[in-house]
């Protein structure tokens, strides 16, 4: 199979388009895009966590410090719509441009021109959203979910709402290219059920994606012809609903939370084999548990709402439903632990990453299950507990994943190692000062303590004190991150191996590191025992 | 077939043109574009369909 896939590689070492503007502004290859993906996630991540600083900043101590509430509302605001679909969302469609094709043994994306305008639109959209913090009256600061009436009094509403469309048309296309790639470019011999579970999850994402991404473009634009053009969509005054943009939301924002964490499923159950050296275990209840949690995505949505005051059989069946995603979630925790177990394991940086997943995850799926009880969720609704809980989701969970992913591939993608020394010293600042900045929070909404305000009782000091002290540290060790990628692109003298991984399998690792321009212009030959997760006996 | 029959090189740029390659992979683009055509046509049901259904429970009263 090697042969196969990596007999064209002299002529592809020198196929990379020359000029700057022919390389990264019209490429249509797959590894570039991707590459472009992820240089924009990266950048994302740190304007939205330079807001996160504001936030945590001016949360140090009771009282109002460094800025004014109307501004610390459009930091609350910004910094989730920038880490949700600046930073997570890019990250996840850049790991799988870069990798999808290598995994499946395809040339390209199937719609490499489409791949290049998914990519282009994003810059112009986060140019307009961030402008608006320069306008007068500011960016938005309704929170992220945009709740009308607050949202309508927002000045900047048209220019958010339209870099929203812009996101939605470029997550739809990214979404329509990835389904199509998996569906008809696979190499022969690499069967749907013999696919790397990184590949599945994408595929169930992008469904989630072409289902929900709409879905939040209809509610924006109703908010926006509720502003500008007369409407009475969310307006009680006229006859409308304002819970109704509430449930159209949620439809579109919990399967969202499973767009942000599906491919990072995906990479655990990559990242885990490899330092077990084991074939994954269940590999078929991986991928039922991951279409299970997206099915069952789309029946939860009110669970965002249970205090808005729902009728009591809606509460409970959509409590009940909350708490069955628990049992495909349980699997997919049970079967990375019976991966590991037995298994000849080592700790490189990935492998870190991934434990450090399981673990931190899982809580913030324990504290999911208590949030689904309706009496105790009524405690909990709209305190520092919520915040608690979406970022153990989405930091140990989605953004752990990403740089376990990162560190994971980068030797494929740059052809040399990075320094696992520095990456270990990541790991362990990332994952100390995470729990310092995001576990007291449990406890503060708990206690009470609101979320979304700039100024609080005394009462919470002590432990905002230090949810504070570990932002500013975990936001410190997130440089370290920048300089081992700094190090390895440019300056790594150590060369990568083409496997990289000595537990590593399958078709990403057949061809050279770095992967050439061009791979698989001729399909390649797949065989069972090359595969990520080992023979499948039907 | 070899590399050549797959690839337009010229200088030392090579681009790869996906029209010029196997029938085999030429069919699976055919096919590809389709698929995304069907995944297109989904996303614009669903917004449209977003909209209608808050027109037609604002137009029968049912909130």
């Amino acid at each position: 199979m090697a042969h196969a896939a990596t007999q064209d590689h002299h002529d592809d070492h020198h196929s990379a388009p020359k000029g700057f503007f022919r390389r990264w502004v019209m490429s249509t290859n797959h590894k570039d895009i991707g590459t472009l993906y992820l240089v924009f996630a990266l950048t994302m991540f740190f304007i939205g966590g330079s807001f996160a600083m504001v936030i945590r900043a001016e949360l140090f101590k009771p009282g109002l410090q460094l800025v004014q509430p109307y501004f610390f509302n459009q930091m609350t605001t910004m910094h989730a719509l920038v880490m949700i679909f600046g930073a997570i969302m890019p990250a996840f469609v850049g790991l799988g441009n870069w990798m999808i094709p290598l995994m499946i043994g395809a040339p390209d994306m199937a719609l490499p021109r489409m791949n290049n305008l998914s990519f282009w639109i994003l810059p112009f959209a986060f140019l307009l959203m961030l402008s608006t913090l320069f306008l007068p009256g500011g960016g938005p600061s309704g929170g992220w979910t945009m709740y009308p009436p607050l949202s309508l009094q927002s000045s900047s509403l048209a220019y958010v709402v339209f870099a929203i469309h812009l996101m939605g048309i470029s997550s739809i296309m990214g979404a329509i290219n990835i389904i199509a790639t998996i569906l008809n470019m696979r190499a022969p011999g690499m069967d749907l059920l013999k696919m790397p579970i990184f590949v599945w999850s994408w595929l169930i994402t992008a469904f989630l994606l072409i289902a929900v991404m709409p879905v939040l473009a209809g509610a924006v634009t109703m908010l926006l012809t509720d502003k500008y053009f007369g409407t009475n969509f969310f307006n009680a005054a006229g006859g409308g609903d304002p819970v109704l943009y509430q449930h159209i939301f949620w439809f579109f924002g919990h399967p969202e939370v499973y767009i942000m964490i599906l491919p990072a499923f995906g990479i655990i159950s990559e990242i885990v084999p490899t330092f077990a050296r084991k074939p994954i275990f269940g590999y078929k209840a991986m991928v039922l548990a991951i279409a299970a949690i997206a099915f069952l995505s789309f029946i939860v949505w009110a669970h965002h709402m249970f205090a808005v005051g729902l009728p009591m059989g809606a509460e409970i069946f959509f409590m009940y439903a909350t708490m069955l995603i628990a049992v495909p979630t349980g699997i997919k925790v049970f079967n990375w632990v019976a991966t590991m177990w037995g298994g000849s394991m080592t700790f490189e940086t990935p492998m870190l990453f991934a434990i450090a997943f399981i673990i931190l995850f899982t809580l913030g799926g324990f504290s999911g299950l208590m949030m689904a009880l309706v009496p105790a969720d009524f405690q909990y609704h709209d305190t520092y507990f919520i915040v608690a809980h979406f970022h153990y989701v989405l930091v140990t969970g989605a953004l752990f994943a990403i740089i376990a992913a990162a560190y994971y591939w980068l030797p494929k993608w740059t052809g040399h190692m990075y320094s696992e020394t520095w990456g270990k010293i990541h790991f362990w600042n990332s994952v100390v000062w995470v729990n310092v900045l995001f576990f007291p929070q449990h406890f503060l909404g708990l206690a009470g303590m609101p979320r979304r305000i700039p100024d609080y009782n005394v009462a919470f000091a002590n432990f905002n004190m230090i949810s504070s002290i570990g932002g500013f540290l975990f936001g410190a060790s997130q440089l370290i991150f920048i300089g081992v990628l700094i190090h390895c692109v440019f300056f790594s003298k150590k060369k990568a191996t083409d496997r990289v991984w000595e537990g590593a399998k399958g078709l990403e690792w057949t061809v050279p590191s770095p992967a050439p321009h061009h791979t698989f212009a001729i399909a390649p030959i797949v065989r069972d025992e090359e595969l990520a997760h080992g023979h499948v006996e039907d | 077939m070899d590399g050549s029959s797959q690839a337009n090189i010229s200088g030392n740029r090579m681009v790869l043109d996906q029209q010029a390659l196997d029938p085999e992979q030429s069919r699976r683009l055919r096919r590809a574009r389709r698929t995304a055509m069907i995944a297109g046509a989904v996303a614009v049901s669903f917004f449209v369909f977003s909209i209608a259904q808050l027109l037609w429970v604002q137009h029968m009263g049912l909130r």
